[in-house]
């Protein structure tokens, strides 16, 4: 015969406490995953690019993508690790002036260092913490609109993800229908990117390409998780 | 060895123990956080636009106006607030020529209420999402502003789509296509009152729409002692 056991987990509060874990009355356990308990806890920052009305220009020179000139970037630093848990991208797509003309966007991840951006080479970013009760500082550092010499050249390690659209025109440039340009990168099953690293997001084209974005991350200290085999 | 039966308390007012189930090839039973909220009633729902009569932007000039919302929830001190499912459809417009534009933009203020929003809006009433409750929502809700409201500080910008046209020949001949802009984030934000979440809509070129919008709404205590 089979014993009962009431189930209980402990709380995230300074001094935790036992609590009762929680069934609907058909007897479904409640759960939640870890990633909202982090950004309950505090652990959750997002900041956006683009003002209300007035996106940012891409590209290197307004144009084709360049590496040293990322559109927004959040450098982490040893000792955290971020966690991506949704960027969006929206691009306005610009007026076509010839056929292969393209806009594009694309998110990577520098594994290996910080940018060593500085502020005159971009705009700082204040990252506002998702539980907006909080106003303590982000550890990690976005930025946004990064142009000049002065930015270190990343290493591409890996892409997150992109978005590409080529323009195929009937007729006379400057009268094709490209359609919405808007990219999605809300993963299941998000990498974690211990600093020092760095993430990079680019957007431009061969005709220059302006967009908004919203980026949504964790920052939690790596001693959480590197120590794990 | 020892069988367990595993029970976890329910959420009844005098919380009752109750048996944990699985399904016949032993897979445990879960339930996601949200649907909990919503069958505890603490799921809102609220509805932009009649049945057949979208409303239009509500921006003075046509294009997006930071004091001219077209849904604005005031969260107040105490309460939490968390985005479910916000969808926007819009009717496009006729263009008017190349670069025309048209967008929706989901933003919060994360320091205050808009206490501006009555006076110069339609107040909104949200359903619960257990339709057999039919108590308040403890978020104030305003739609459709038709004067200017308190100025948000919008620090935080949820989600946003733009479209801009490139037409063919003519002006007021091009397809735009549709603008269906659903946010729906796996991990949304926690709101904490005093502050506001807004939706935006606008154009070049007038542009109307309607909104379907779910949240949910806690007291602040569950969170604001967490570490």
């Amino acid at each position: 015969m089979a014993t009962d056991a009431l189930l209980q987990a402990t709380d995230f509060t300074t001094d935790p406490n036992p609590r009762d874990l929680k069934a609907l009355p058909d007897g479904t356990l409640v759960t939640d995953d870890m990633l909202n308990a982090w950004i309950a806890r505090g652990f959750g920052w997002t900041f956006s690019v683009g003002d209300l009305t007035t996106p940012i220009l891409g590209g290197g020179a307004g144009t084709t993508i360049l590496d040293t000139d990322p559109e927004w970037v959040i450098e982490v630093p040893t000792k955290q690790i971020l966690i991506p848990l949704r960027f969006a991208v929206q691009l306005e797509a610009p007026l076509i002036a010839a056929d292969d003309n393209e806009s594009e966007c694309v998110i990577g991840v520098d594994r290996t260092q910080v940018g060593g951006s500085v502020a005159v080479d971009g705009t700082v970013e204040i990252a506002n913490n998702m539980r907006t009760d909080i106003l303590a500082g982000c550890p990690c550092n976005p930025l946004s609109a990064l142009t000049g010499a002065a930015n270190t050249t990343p290493t591409r390690s890996f892409d997150l993800v992109r978005m590409t659209q080529v323009g195929d025109f009937n007729g006379t440039p400057d009268v094709a229908f490209w359609t919405t340009m808007e990219l999605l990168y809300e993963p299941e099953t998000p990498p974690l990117i211990v600093g020092p690293a760095t993430v990079y997001c680019y957007w431009g084209g061969t005709v220059a390409t302006s967009g908004y974005a919203q980026v949504f991350f964790l920052s939690v200290p790596a001693s959480e998780f590197t120590n794990l085999s | 060895m020892v069988d367990t039966l595993v029970q976890a308390r329910n959420f009844n007012t005098t919380p009752v123990d109750t048996d944990l189930r699985t399904v016949p090839d032993g897979a445990l039973v879960t339930g996601d956080w949200k649907q909990a909220y919503v069958a505890r009633g603490q799921g809102w729902h609220v509805d932009i636009g009649d049945l057949t009569t979208p409303v239009a932007g509500a921006g003075e000039s046509l294009i997006i106006d930071i004091d001219r919302p077209n849904f604005v929830a005031s969260v107040p001190l105490g309460w939490v607030l968390r985005p479910i499912r916000m969808h926007v459809q819009l009717e496009t417009p006729l263009s008017a020529g190349d670069l025309d534009e048209v967008e929706s933009l989901i933003a919060v203020d994360r320091k205050q209420v808009n206490g501006g929003a009555a006076a110069n809006g339609t107040v909104f009433s949200p359903f619960n999402m257990r339709t057999d409750i039919i108590a308040g929502c403890p978020i104030d809700v305003v739609i459709t502003a038709s004067g200017n409201m308190t100025a948000p500080t919008l620090g935080m910008e949820l989600s946003r789509k733009v479209i801009v046209l490139d037409e063919v020949g003519t002006p007021a001949s091009a397809l735009w296509g549709s603008h269906d802009h659903l946010y729906e984030p796996k991990n949304p934000p926690f709101i904490v009152g005093p502050a506001a979440l807004y939706i935006y809509w606008g154009g070049t070129v007038a542009t109307s729409g309607y909104a379907q919008v779910d949240f949910i709404a806690f007291p602040a205590a569950k969170v604001t002692n967490l570490v």
